[in-house]
């Protein structure tokens, strides 16, 4: 019987990883540059301090873009993080784990209830 | 005007060549029989005399035997549902079990008609090589085993939609047997409460006066009766995960209740845990019966 390669619904982009959904890293293996994929893992993470604190937010934008240059993301030009569809290869686990342990040090929740002035 | 047209036919005639006339009615190809299975598996009130009858059928016409055993399978009798898989897996059916499209799907039903020990009843379907196989193996040789049917006892842990993309994520199921005991005839309960005090005054011109006072309390509870030992069956998770495609977002497939999944096998992901999960297109499940039939 012919098997169904395509992606499922659970396939893994760098937002959804990077939200800490539930995913599997379905993208289709390949060459890449270092460069794309530090851009690639820079931008995601970017994207991703959108969601942190105001005041946190230049300081998470420069720890995610120092783990983006590491070489967990970088895969030293030898894989590529993500597919042509964005899909994130197998090879690509350790670069969201990289980066979402520099975006968890800034991850404080806002006071839902702030005090209110008189 | 009536002439002319007779000579016409007449000279359209002699210049044809002559067949031999046929001295008797020509024989026409007998046109397929349509069997009506639904109706034919009306007679009968037993699902073992209803499967003796499909293979009595099945000697002359195979097609309509396979279809008759099909409607056996489907059919609610009044004892209950068809649950003879060693009927269907004891040796008359395999061919049509090895070769048949449809044969995973039956197979499927009747596990799942039996209580959906699946890990229990996969191997008499494999005894006579119907080709259904199990997770487990699944996930253990992923390229052997790509493009084959799977079957599987499964329940919805979570369910995502991506556009057109409707996918369940199962995890898998087992039934295991857990010694239990019961308590059977009469029971004993006994109590006993006890409470005792002394008190002493001495008193002695010699060695002066002394006083004792002792108290003392007992109590005590026992039961006791006869105890049986039963063995129920426990559903536990395999920890073994599935991501299973559908065609559309069922509402009948409920979460964290228990399903008997037919499904091909597409092979293998690796999710955000690193733990390796499947990914098969299911094509059909059923509700496992309610019994265990062993």
């Amino acid at each position: 019987m012919p098997v169904d390669d395509s992606p499922t619904a659970f396939a893994c982009n760098m937002d959804v990883a990077l939200q800490g959904k539930k995913c599997t890293y379905e993208g289709t293996p390949g060459a890449a540059s270092a460069a794309d994929n530090t851009q690639l893992a820079a931008e995601s993470a970017e994207r991703a301090c959108g969601d942190v604190r105001a005041d946190l937010r230049a300081q998470c934008a420069s720890d995610t873009a120092a783990a983006a240059r590491t070489s967990a993301c970088t895969l030293e030009g030898k894989a590529r993080l993500a597919d042509e569809r964005g899909l994130l290869s197998p090879d690509a686990r350790g670069c969201v784990d990289a980066l979402r342990a520099a975006l968890s040090k800034h991850l404080i929740v806002e006071d839902p209830f702030p005090p209110t002035r008189k | 005007m009536k002439t002319i047209a007779l000579v016409l036919l007449c000279a359209a005639c002699a210049g044809a060549p002559l067949e031999p006339v046929a001295t008797s009615p020509t024989k026409l190809a007998p046109a397929p029989r349509s069997f009506d299975a639904r109706s034919w598996v009306g007679d009968y009130v037993n699902a073992a005399e209803c499967e003796t009858a499909a293979r009595r059928l099945h000697n002359d016409e195979p097609q309509p035997g396979w279809e008759a055993l099909k409607a056996c399978v489907e059919k609610q009798y009044p004892r209950g549902s068809f649950t003879y898989l060693n009927l269907v897996t004891g040796g008359f059916w395999d061919e049509d079990l090895q070769t048949r499209p449809d044969a995973a799907r039956l197979v499927a039903r009747i596990i799942a008609l039996r209580g959906g020990d699946v890990e229990g009843d996969l191997p008499a379907a494999q005894k006579c090589r119907a080709p259904v196989f199990s997770l487990a193996a699944a996930l253990r040789q992923p390229d052997v085993y790509k493009g084959r049917w799977l079957v599987l006892r499964g329940r919805l842990a979570d369910l995502r939609s991506e556009g057109n993309v409707h996918t369940a994520l199962l995890n898998e199921s087992a039934l295991r047997s857990a010694e239990r005991e019961v308590k059977v005839g009469r029971r004993f309960k006994q109590e006993n409460e006890s409470q005792h005090s002394a008190a002493g005054d001495v008193r002695s011109t010699r060695y002066g006066d002394a006083a004792a006072k002792g108290e003392s309390s007992s109590s005590s509870k026992s039961t006791w009766s006869e105890v049986k030992s039963t063995w129920d069956n426990e559903k536990v998770v395999t920890g073994r995960q599935a991501l299973g495609r559908l065609q559309q977002a069922d509402p009948f497939l409920e979460p964290n209740k228990d399903f008997v999944f037919l499904a091909r096998f597409d092979g293998v992901r690796n999710n955000d845990q690193g733990d390796e999960v499947a990914v098969v297109s299911i094509s059909s499940y059923f509700e496992p019966g309610p019994l265990l039939i062993e």
